[in-house]
């Protein structure tokens, strides 16, 4: 996609931002004196910061070992097999897989209902909000991780994208977090502020409340069709779908292209009096899960600086910084009509 | 704090500069850029090549053409402009009854709609409104999490249904 948007940076952000880099190049290049690693470094910090070095020679030069595109494909078809294993395990809706029958990286969950509504109970409470379902991530990755050796280049590489990171953090909190979290290596789950997200990107709000109104309208719907005579309520559990954060910065860089789902309850009250009208009382979380990792196809360009997926896939497959799942549950929401 | 920093950066940004072969210290705004290909895709039903099938586009988010559709089109869009990586898009009509099977044939139930966002709309296509009497489905393909799946099925009998798939992207 082509994009232009106004910075929440300012200038001398970015000039912080320079000077750390720059005293990270100083460091590397007084430390480091032979001149193939020299190259391999300047190649690399150059990419980072905008620069269009092709940095294969400079690696091979210094010993570095390159990726392939053969290596992320056969990864990516490994990983697809272990996915088609995994779903002959899918359990039923409301039921929850068992425990290895996620991929790696997935959560496990309940199957969500189909049409997001289970059954129907008599009354106002239809019971503990059903945990999101299953996931599976939706794309494979950069690759194995550790799967490489790692030089002195990739290591300037991660000092210039943990520079990177920390300059961003107070235009792009959640951006920065994200991207230091991938960098400090642990691979471990992420939680992530949903209602921040749902407070700055309208295409997720959007999304959201289009997905309630329409359980709305199939809660009033089925419930009459039922003849209803009392308050009846329906568990939620609807089935994940995608949506980008691309109108919001912040949440751009963190993440955008996530899934969610809503979960909770929805009771419909019938007429108190003849030829009155239905109503509803609905109670939802929003739930997020992305994968957080870079797949070799695309470059972003923060401001003055250009960081390739393959630059921070690299870091991943050589042991450096490590993929990690993105989870997040938002403050309880309710909504009547 | 703002001059030290000024001067640790002007002391710094030009050995930067001149080591990375960049000219360029200007901070303005720039374009942000993303973009996106289809390789190493982990779909277990490829993108279709050459002509396409309005049932091979369905199947890549593991839906299938109801019984007795007529006015059948199929095309891919193109998603250069947009967040995903790929975008497909099927119209047909059909007897009211078999056109609300398309959500079941991707293990959905259908909803009344209330309505597109824009998100929707941008992937029906310009041709594609919101009027009362609709119906939709739409989730994730839980077999390859990758593709999602928009169906909405106009008021009438017959009914016309419009499909977007598309493929997530970061």
């Amino acid at each position: 996609m082509g994009r232009t948007t106004e910075r929440g940076a300012t200038g001398l952000e970015w000039s912080g931002l320079v000077a750390v880099a720059a005293l990270v190049v100083g460091t590397v290049f007084v430390t480091v004196q032979d001149s193939q690693v020299e190259a391999a470094t300047t190649c690399h910090i150059g990419n980072i910061f905008g620069g269009e070095a092709d940095c294969a020679a400079a690696a091979a030069a210094a010993g570095s070992t390159g990726s392939t595109d053969d290596r992320g494909d056969t990864q990516g078809d490994a990983r697809g097999d272990r996915r088609d294993d995994a779903r002959g395990d899918r359990p039923g809706p409301g039921e929850t897989a068992p425990p290895g029958a996620v991929s790696p990286g997935g959560t496990s969950g309940p199957e969500p209902f189909p049409d997001g509504l289970g059954p129907a109970v008599i009354g106002t409470d239809a019971g503990p909000s059903p945990q999101p379902p299953v996931w599976e991530p939706p794309d494979a990755g950069g690759g194995q991780h550790a799967s490489e050796g790692a030089g002195l280049g990739d290591r300037a590489t991660e000092f210039a994208a943990e520079a990177a990171a920390n300059a961003m953090a107070g235009a792009w909190p959640d951006a920065s977090r994200n991207l230091l979290h991938f960098l400090g290596n642990s691979g471990d789950t992420l939680d992530q502020d949903v209602d921040s997200m749902l407070e700055s990107s309208q295409n997720l709000t959007d999304a959201v409340d289009l997905g309630e109104a329409n359980l709305a309208a199939l809660a009033l719907e089925r419930a009459q069709a039922a003849g209803a005579t009392e308050p009846v309520t329906f568990p939620i559990n609807s089935s994940w779908r995608g949506v980008f954060m691309s109108d919001d910065d912040n949440w751009y860089y963190a993440l955008n292209g996530i899934q969610w789902n809503l979960s909770g309850q929805v009771t419909v009250n019938p007429p108190t009096t003849p030829g009155g009208e239905w109503t509803y009382s609905m109670t939802t979380a929003v739930n997020i899960r992305d994968r957080y990792n870079w797949d070799g196809t695309k470059s972003t360009e923060i401001g003055p600086f250009t960081v390739t997926d393959e630059q921070l896939a690299e870091l991943h497959r050589k042991g450096l910084a490590q993929e990690y799942t993105a989870t997040g549950t938002s403050g309880t929401r309710k909504r009547n009509g | 704090m703002m001059t030290v920093r000024r001067v640790l950066a002007s002391m710094m940004v030009l050995p930067l500069l001149a080591m990375t072969g960049c000219g360029d210290d200007d901070a303005t705004p720039r374009e942000t850029t993303m973009t996106g290909a289809s390789a190493g895709s982990t779909s277990s039903s490829p993108a279709p090549t050459g002509p396409l099938s309005a049932s091979d586009v369905l199947a890549l988010g593991g839906l299938a053409l109801p019984a007795n559709t007529s006015g059948v089109t199929a095309e891919q869009v193109d998603a250069s402009a947009m967040q995903w990586l790929e975008v497909y898009r099927v119209s047909f009509t059909a007897p009211r009854s078999n056109a609300l099977q398309t959500c079941q044939t991707g293990g959905m139930g259908d909803l009344p709609s209330t309505g597109l966002t824009a998100a929707d709309e941008e992937l029906l296509g310009p041709s594609v409104t919101h009027v009362d009497g609709m119906r939709t489905c739409s989730s994730t393909w839980p077999e390859n999490s990758a593709w999602d799946r928009l169906v909405v099925i106009a008021p009438g009998d017959p009914a016309t249904v419009h499909v977007a798939i598309s493929k997530m992207g970061r």
